[in-house]
């Protein structure tokens, strides 16, 4: 029997083709929502990395800067 | 004119960060379809909720992945079998090949839950429906879902479920066998064909 064939399965079965049930009133929102915590999550997180990085950036600047032989170790003295 | 759902994907893909407008209207055209074989899939009213919720969730933020080989409806409806497949797995503590073994059906976990009988009995179009894949082992339910409701093919089917392709169309026949038996006796005539 080909698959296609077999999709022609007459009464009852062609009823669940296009059986739903109700969707819960809460759905749509609730994915919204979640949608929404999600990307705040993610930009939190984003945010939280890059300014680590510029912080630990910053920190091995001012080190190398103030290391012997530097320009700036230069001037300063 | 109603836009159709490879243009909504697009305006939900090119939309600022918190205008969900166009996944909204996507939400609403598929949230039915989507609880309702998160419902059958699962097994489980309660659990149909969070599931389709976690679906559509997981469909807005893959979004960028749909290339529009198949329609919308088909590719969420592979991210929501997927889905329910795992939860599934995770809430029965073991594959479908356990599911294999025979007389399986007749295992606690498996039977429905009090009052599908009595949804059976209720006679309403949508309720008989829902009533019968109630009380339908997983074992034959599930593959009937995934293929007279998602209309996946006998190898994808069998795939998902790693089991093998004769098993599965045996759990449709069976499966069909046992939806018409159960809806014949609850709604004698209501048959056309």
């Amino acid at each position: 029997m080909s698959e296609k064939a077999d999709l022609d399965t007459g009464q009852p079965i062609e009823e669940l083709r296009g059986h739903t049930v109700e969707p819960h009133p809460a759905l749509a929102g609730r994915v919204r929502r979640s949608i929404n915590r999600r990307s705040l999550v993610a930009d939190s997180l984003d945010l939280s990395v890059n300014i680590m990085l510029k912080t630990v950036w910053e920190y091995l600047q001012t080190l190398l800067e103030s290391l012997p032989g530097s320009k700036n170790h230069d001037k300063e003295e | 004119m109603t836009e159709t759902d490879e243009i909504l994907v697009e305006k939900a893909c090119l939309a600022p960060q918190g205008d969900l407008r166009a996944f909204d209207e996507l939400v609403r055209r598929h949230q039915a379809r989507v609880q309702t074989n998160c419902r059958y899939l699962s097994g489980n009213e309660e659990d149909s909720l969070d599931l389709a919720q976690e679906v559509l969730v997981k469909a807005y933020f893959n979004l960028k992945r749909f290339e529009g080989r198949s329609s919308f409806g088909t590719w969420i409806g592979r991210i929501k079998v997927n889905h329910c497949l795992n939860h599934l797995r995770r809430e029965k503590g073991r594959s479908f090949i356990d599911l294999e073994k025979p007389g399986l059906e007749k295992e606690p976990a498996l039977q429905s839950r009090r009052g599908a009988e009595a949804m059976v009995e209720d006679g309403d179009q949508r309720t008989l429906i829902s009533g019968i894949l109630s009380v339908m082992p997983a074992t034959l339910r599930v593959p009937l879902i995934m293929r007279d409701m998602d209309e996946m093919s006998y190898q994808e089917i069998a795939d998902r479920l790693e089991v093998g392709l004769s098993a599965v169309k045996m759990r449709i026949k069976r499966a069909r066998e046992f939806f018409r038996e159960a809806y014949d006796r609850r709604a004698p005539g209501v048959r056309k064909g």
